[in-house]
């Protein structure tokens, strides 16, 4: 039984303070991350071993004998048993050191602190224009419901969703770059150099990477907003005299906001991992290129370590999403009123 | 609510405006000293540590080497003024540019190019151990004279030192701290790495001490990793890239938006890769039959808009090893590979499978065309790294799609391909008659009247009796700004000496 539903179950411990239910939320959240880190890991570094790659093999090139490499391999303790190896690498792992790439022999630590804030700024624009914009039309939609601006807009964000964020990230590249002149096509640059530039180069790629989110936050919140109106406490808020202000953020959206939550939660990983595709368009040193081209290489120090920072990111930003609609609940604001 | 989303909507409004703003003064670089050049990013700044054939370009513009590739391909001189073999070939001598120096200061001496020619050959770590292993030692004569004893007459080490094999490292930067040069290199080319972001981007700078700097007018040069092929012609309108490797499929759209286009002719080859001591391949009549029914030219049109040249032999024309007589070898004749196959015992056809890491419909152009014929083929598609894995180390798949890249040198690019040892003779048997042909190349002088015809007569004996077939050469394809002037396109390295920035 979970957390949430010992709440919902007992009403004696629905009076209790209302911090439980989130610290809770954040105790499960920590200890999933630790099993599912540790899980994950290992089976990262048995997928490496079952793939055949190896330091020797990643780093002294295709030209290499195999004596070469089982020499290489034999010299940095590769040759151990993979049990051996794994712990090795765990124990590093936790004071920091991530390994040293077998491919470029830049150190993991190092390549993920270039690639990270690329990622984070990516990620983190395209979710607040997702959560923005997707958010401000479907609480349009939801408040103008079956009126023609709820049409257009269900009509416009069902037609967007569909586009692929590479087919997006052209066109926005065709109209803003070619034909306005206005904004890089591609590359970055970090926000030291000034956070118009830095910026400019990160809208194009993060409006590309949003639409999927927006629209389905979008959708998400339209519907729960209908849903929630449609309630015998709306009606007696309304009879209440309550505002229509106070009734929708005071009340309905509190309701309706929760699937748009959890589709924000679901949206993240891709957000931050998945965004390969749209940093190749746009040509972004992001993770999402560091971890195509690592895998590529069978470089596994560095898929690992790009493992455990996005499987970390996922979890964390999971975990806050979790911790929010506990926060949301209706019952949870009850209890201290 | 409707304040709040208009507020929203005005926020948002102002935000794309102020980016816009600032994103203005970003595209298009109009400063006639710096060059914006878009190609990938090296494996390693390392010569030694790199393993992608491919780094030589971005190398190159920071390292010198004894030798450089001009742009047929020939070795002339770079950090080395001249140089001399003895009367067998076994030990030459090279005389050094005076007064040389690397980025960080200190002389590029003789002493310089023996350590750093040794890390080469002897660095656990490094990528060069087997094309270095010829050298058996190096003596220093003067500051400026080094001795190569070589362990057996090679007149090819002027071209083996003309790429990656032979640049120049600093020692004291491999001395104090050998892995900080992957991102860091300390060396005496045309250009100093000012700044470096992996996957990204190089920004470097005109280096002063490079003996040809008074033919290097670019100030800056900011190397970019370029889009996907999709939007590279959109970074070039909008002022992304000066100049930028283009796929062929861009070629049309790049002429279209007025740039100039470049296809130039390198030591690419898309080949398949054979194990001829595997059955059904044992039987040479197998592998002559997949000779025969290959359609080069269709494979060209389809894959590659028309871009590359079938051939039968590793070299492109125009090439010193490439032999005119070997034009068409292997004509596309469907009939002849079928009676070739009933010859081998295989009248009802033969089924086989081929390994590729191509995902871009060349693999299945080829299985088409051999099943015309007979042969019916599954497709084993790996990942790269896996891939040379299992073509290349463990050896277990006897029929792949591959490239090969060349090499500075076309007794060490025969040697990779022919070799008893070569990475790419899957079979390792090499008949006597091509090991004899190939030493020829290596034992004649590169300046003998006799050495074009030696070098080809050996590519004749070897691409017949081998069984590597040999597909198209790939040509390498820049579209470039018409403000670039003067830029020459090499068959090895890319060099920028002589281009200039000029508004048409």
């Amino acid at each position: 039984m979970t957390a949430a539903a010992v709440l919902d179950a007992s009403p004696k411990l629905s009076a209790r303070p209302r911090t439980l239910s989130p610290l809770l939320a954040l105790a499960r959240g920590i200890g999933t991350i630790v099993a599912v880190l540790l899980f994950a890991s290992f089976g990262t570094f048995a997928l490496g071993a079952i793939a055949g790659s190896s330091p020797g093999a990643v780093a002294l090139g295709s030209d290499a004998t195999p004596a070469a490499i089982a020499a290489f391999d034999h010299n940095v303790g590769y040759d151990r048993p993979m049990i051996v190896r794994y712990v090795d690498w765990l124990t590093s792992a936790l004071s920091g050191d991530l390994g040293t790439s077998w491919f470029s022999g830049i150190p993991v630590a190092k390549s993920l602190a270039d690639r990270l804030p690329v990622s984070l700024s990516l990620a983190g624009l395209a979710l607040l224009i997702a959560i923005v914009v997707g958010g401000a039309a479907g609480i349009l939609a939801g408040m103008r419901r079956r009126t023609i601006v709820d049409r257009a807009i269900t009509v416009t964000s069902g037609a967007l969703s569909t586009l692929p964020p590479f087919v997006a990230g052209i066109g926005l590249i065709v109209i803003f770059s070619v034909g306005l002149g206005a904004l890089p096509s591609g590359g970055y640059v970090p926000a030291t150099a000034g956070f118009g530039t830095w910026l400019s180069f990160l809208i194009l790629p993060a409006v590309a990477l949003s639409l999927d989110a927006a629209c389905e936050i979008t959708r998400q919140l339209r519907t729960g907003i209908v849903s929630a109106m449609e309630e015998n406490y709306v009606t007696g808020a309304v009879v209440r005299g309550l505002t229509p202000r106070r009734i929708m953020f005071g009340h309905v959206l509190r309701n309706a906001a929760g699937p748009a939550l959890a589709v924000v939660g679901l949206h993240i990983p891709r957000l931050i991992g998945g965004a390969v595709v749209t940093e190749a368009v746009f040509a972004l040193p992001g993770m999402g290129q560091l971890a195509r081209d690592s895998a590529l290489q069978g470089d596994i120090p560095v898929v690992q370590g790009i493992l455990l920072v996005v499987l970390g990111l996922v979890l964390v930003s999971n975990t806050v999403v979790n911790v929010l609609l506990e926060r949301l609940r209706p019952h949870a604001a009850r209890a201290d009123s | 609510m409707n304040r709040l989303t208009v507020k929203l909507i005005a926020l948002l409004t102002a935000l794309v405006a102020v980016t816009t703003a600032c994103g203005a003064g970003n595209a298009g670089s109009s400063d006639p000293t710096h060059l914006t050049w878009g190609w990938g990013m090296p494996s390693s700044w390392d010569p030694v540590a790199s393993t992608a054939g491919a780094d030589v370009h971005s190398l190159s513009l920071v390292y010198s080497g004894l030798t450089k590739q001009d742009p047929d391909g020939k070795a002339v001189p770079e950090a080395a003024k001249s140089w001399a073999y003895n009367d067998d070939g076994s030990a030459i001598t090279f005389t050094l540019r005076d007064g040389l120096k690397f980025s960080d200061g200190t002389a590029l001496d003789a002493t310089a190019v023996k350590k750093s020619l040794e890390r080469g050959r002897d660095a656990e770590y490094s990528t060069k151990r087997a094309q270095l292993a010829i050298i058996a030692s190096i003596d220093v004569l003067s500051p400026t004279e080094v001795r190569l004893t070589l362990t057996q007459p090679d007149y090819q080490i002027p071209d083996l030192l003309a790429g990656l094999t032979g640049m120049i490292v600093s020692p004291k930067a491999f001395e104090s701290d050998p892995k900080s040069l992957a991102t860091k290199p300390v060396g005496s080319g045309p250009f100093e790495l000012t700044s470096y972001t992996p996957g990204s981007e190089a920004q470097l700078k005109k280096y002063d001490g490079y003996y040809n700097a008074a033919d290097i007018h670019i100030k800056t040069l900011t190397q970019k990793q370029p889009a996907d092929d999709s939007v590279i012609i959109a970074g070039l309108q909008s002022g992304q890239y000066d100049i930028a490797v283009i796929p062929p499929s861009q070629v049309e759209a790049a002429k279209k938006a007025g740039f100039d286009v470049d296809v130039n002719k390198v030591l690419t080859v898309r080949t398949l890769d054979i194990n001829n001591t595997v059955a059904p391949f044992d039987n040479p009549k197998v592998v002559e039959a997949i000779k025969y029914a290959l359609d080069r030219k269709a494979l060209v049109d389809k894959a590659f808009f028309g871009f590359g040249d079938p051939n039968y032999q590793p070299f492109p024309s125009g090439y010193v090893a490439n032999n005119p007589a070997l034009d068409n070898l292997y004509p596309h004749d469907v009939k002849k590979a079928k009676s070739l196959l009933a010859e081998a015992g295989y009248p009802n056809g033969v089924d086989l499978t081929l390994t590729s890491y191509d995902t871009g419909g060349l693999a299945e152009q080829i299985v088409s065309q051999l099943g015309e014929a007979g042969i019916n083929v599954k497709i084993q598609t790996l990942p790269l790294a896996q891939a040379s894995q299992q073509i290349y180390i463990k050896r277990e798949a006897p029929f792949a799609l591959d490239s090969f890249s060349g090499r500075e040198s076309p007794a060490q690019a025969m040697e990779v391909l022919f070799g008893p040892e070569g990475l790419m003779n899957l079979g390792r048997n090499t008949p006597p008659e091509v090991v004899t042909a190939m030493q020829k190349i290596s034992t004649t002088p590169t300046d003998d009247p006799s050495y074009p015809t030696v070098v080809q007569d050996a590519v004749a004996v070897a691409v017949k009796a081998m069984p590597n077939a040999f597909l198209f050469s790939w040509p390498r394809i820049f579209a470039r700004n018409k403000d670039v002037k003067g830029f020459t396109p090499y068959i090895g390295a890319q060099r920028f000496d002589g281009t200039k920035i000029e508004a048409s």
